[in-house]
């Protein structure tokens, strides 16, 4: 089966966030992806506690859901997600899976508290949605720093990293 | 060790994450996996252990808080029993006790739980640093051991120093070399390593048990013989004294060839040529004789059994090998490299012995030396069932232990001293009768009748 990619927002995403993820998809992953339309975000997933969206359950919910003719879904939510050993997560992955997630919530703001650029954000967002489907193809995190695949810990780090995979890790896409 | 995985040469690490909570083990093993690590997780500190005893971890996540054992006990445990493993302790009701007792336990950091992302990857980038160090230790650890060992003859004790000091020197002169000592000291790789160390290294070294060849046999397989020299000689054959052309010529046992063999050898080495059987005409030869021998052909020249100029002409440099029971400072040396050896070759992970396992090998007195010593622990490490070798995996060692305890008729005394020394020459049944003092005859009758069976 061709790989065919669905970006899908889950509650109230900017739509230009999605397109610009799926236009970047295709340009470095050379697969077609799709925005699909909105999916309501499933408030069962909401930790009243942490005061944030549990991303396992999350993605959990996304795999109940009927994405038939899509091989790998990218959801995307604009609200602050966590695992339960951390205080947050930027995106979260099924390594080797179909399922991916990502969130805009972390990428609206600087290191140093100011506004980024519209432009950056979606940069960021973009970035973050090339990394987690990279897990859905397997790759692990990388050391190189100029990999796609290096783990971004905090925002600088995700404004560092280029769009691209480094030639090692390109090798172990699958064709 | 420190895994390598795919081509990019990233550090892949064996953990295990043990946390009574699912959905704790299950995110940190998510996260892990990201990274390609080898990842295995445990819900408590007793599965934790026993996890451990299968198999080797280079770094564990422990949460504090877990029924049964908790995670500072089993910190504790994993630090006594596996000092080289880390472990990283996680706890969700930290407090600055129990963080301090945790680093002074051994635990290379302490993570409060839900931390951030960047956290556990400063943490990681901190441990990989750490198993780095421990991988150069390794490393140079490795030279070490080959520095502890000589032309694969294995430890450091002083007789052994001494023993290595004669083989550089006998090495160079082209003299003939007589190795004594008892059997299952290593005469052979003695004999190998004064060859790989002397001026012939690099030409032929040729061993030869005298005590397994029959006089007929052995002749034919020195000096080799012309066709139809004999009945079945078909084709003509070099024997080994012109095979070794050069090189090194071992006769291992050599207090066991015969009168005649003794005066043959005798001649090759006064003239330095020697005849094929069934030729006339005589080859030159040019070799370094070793032989060895556990017999003391001193008594056997005064019974007569042994010619006393053949014996003056093999023993011009006499290296005579100590006995494990007097270098016992060798035995962990030892047992490291045949658990390493036997390790590798069954695929089995073991590669620790209990201290009181170690203090048994030490405190027996192994009257088969190494050889004794190797066999028993390639049998310990086939049977064993965890990666820890203990004094149970040693029960067969030493049932003259067991005799001193329980009261046994002579016969079965009898029986078991036999088979001691038996599996002590490897079945080899006429050094085996030599070292009871009864024929071979009767050494086979006594098998029979008492169904003595070599094991598996």
């Amino acid at each position: 089966m061709k790989e065919l990619i669905g970006v899908v927002p889950l509650g109230e995403v900017p739509t230009l966030a999605v397109e610009v993820i799926a236009a970047n998809i295709t340009a470095y992953y050379k697969l077609l992806a799709d925005v699909l339309p909105m999916r309501p975000l499933p408030e069962s997933t909401f930790d009243k506690a942490r005061l944030k969206y549990n991303a396992g359950l999350l993605i959990n919910e996304l795999d109940a859901l009927d994405f038939d003719g899509y091989s790998k879904i990218v959801g995307v939510i604009s609200r602050d997600m966590f695992i339960p050993i951390f205080n947050y997560v930027y995106g979260q992955a099924v390594q080797g899976g179909s399922l991916a997630l990502i969130s805009l919530f972390r990428l609206n703001r600087n290191a140093d508290g100011s506004t980024p650029s519209t432009s950056l954000v979606y940069e960021r967002a973009a970035k973050l949605a090339l990394h987690e489907l990279g897990h859905l193809f397997n790759l692990f995190h990388c050391n190189e720093t100029r990999c796609i695949m290096h783990f971004s810990g905090v925002i600088e780090d995700l404004n560092r990293i280029p769009f691209y995979l480094c030639r090692d890790c390109a090798r172990r896409l699958p064709r | 060790m420190i895994i390598l995985k795919g081509e990019s040469m990233e550090p892949k690490l064996r953990l295990m994450i043990v946390d009574d909570e699912l959905i704790v083990r299950e995110s940190l093993l998510y996260w892990f996996r990201k990274y390609g690590h080898e990842i295995d997780t445990a819900a408590s500190g007793a599965e934790a252990l026993e996890k451990l005893e299968q198999k080797p971890f280079q770094l564990l996540f422990v949460d504090i808080k877990m029924p049964g054992m908790d995670g500072l006990e089993l910190l504790e445990r994993v630090k006594k029993e596996y000092p080289e493993t880390l472990v990283v302790i996680i706890t969700a009701h930290g407090s600055i006790e129990s963080a301090a007792r945790a680093m002074r336990a051994g635990a290379s950091d302490y993570l409060l739980k839900p931390f951030k992302p960047e956290q556990l990857s400063l943490v990681m980038e901190k441990i990989l640093s750490q198993q780095k160090i421990t991988s150069d230790y390794h490393y140079v650890k490795g030279c070490l051991d080959q520095i502890t060992r000589f032309e694969n003859i294995i430890g450091q004790s002083p007789p052994m120093e001494k023993l290595y000091a004669l083989i550089l020197e006998v090495a160079q002169s082209d003299a003939s070399i007589l190795i004594t000592g008892e059997t299952g000291t290593g005469k052979e790789l003695v004999a190998k390593a004064i060859h790989a160390k002397s001026p012939r290294a690099q030409l032929p070294f040729v061993a030869i048990n005298c005590g397994a060849l029959p006089d007929a046999l052995m002749e034919s397989e020195l000096f080799g013989h012309r066709k139809g020299a004999f009945t079945g000689a078909e084709q003509s054959r070099k024997g080994f004294l012109e095979v070794v052309s050069g090189g090194t010529l071992f006769l291992d046992e050599i207090g066991d060839i015969s009168a005649k063999m003794q005066v043959d050898l005798l001649r090759v080495l006064d003239d330095k040529t020697m005849f094929s059987v069934g030729s006339k005409t005589p080859v030159e030869v040019d070799f370094r004789l070793i032989s060895a021998t556990r017999k003391d052909l001193e008594k056997c020249i005064q019974e007569g059994e042994f010619r006393e100029d053949f014996f003056y002409r093999i023993n011009v440099i006499r290296v005579h090998l100590p006995s494990l029971r007097e270098r016992k400072s060798d035995i962990p040396l030892l047992v490291d490299h045949f658990m390493a050896k036997y390790s590798h070759e069954t695929t089995k992970h073991v590669d620790r012995i209990k201290s009181d396992a170690l203090s048994l090998l030490t405190s027996y007195d192994w009257p088969g030396n190494v050889r004794e010593l190797k066999n028993v622990v390639e049998r310990a490490v086939v049977l064993s069932k965890s990666r820890t070798l203990a004094v149970e995996d040693f029960s067969f060692l030493g049932p003259a232990h067991a005799a001193l305890s329980a009261p046994r008729t002579l016969k079965e005394l009898q029986e078991s001293h036999i088979q001691k020394v038996l599996e002590e020459q490897d079945w080899q049944i006429t050094r085996s009768a030599e070292i009871l003092g009864i024929n071979r005859v009767s050494l086979h009758k006594f098998i029979k009748r008492s169904n003595l069976k070599k094991p598996a």
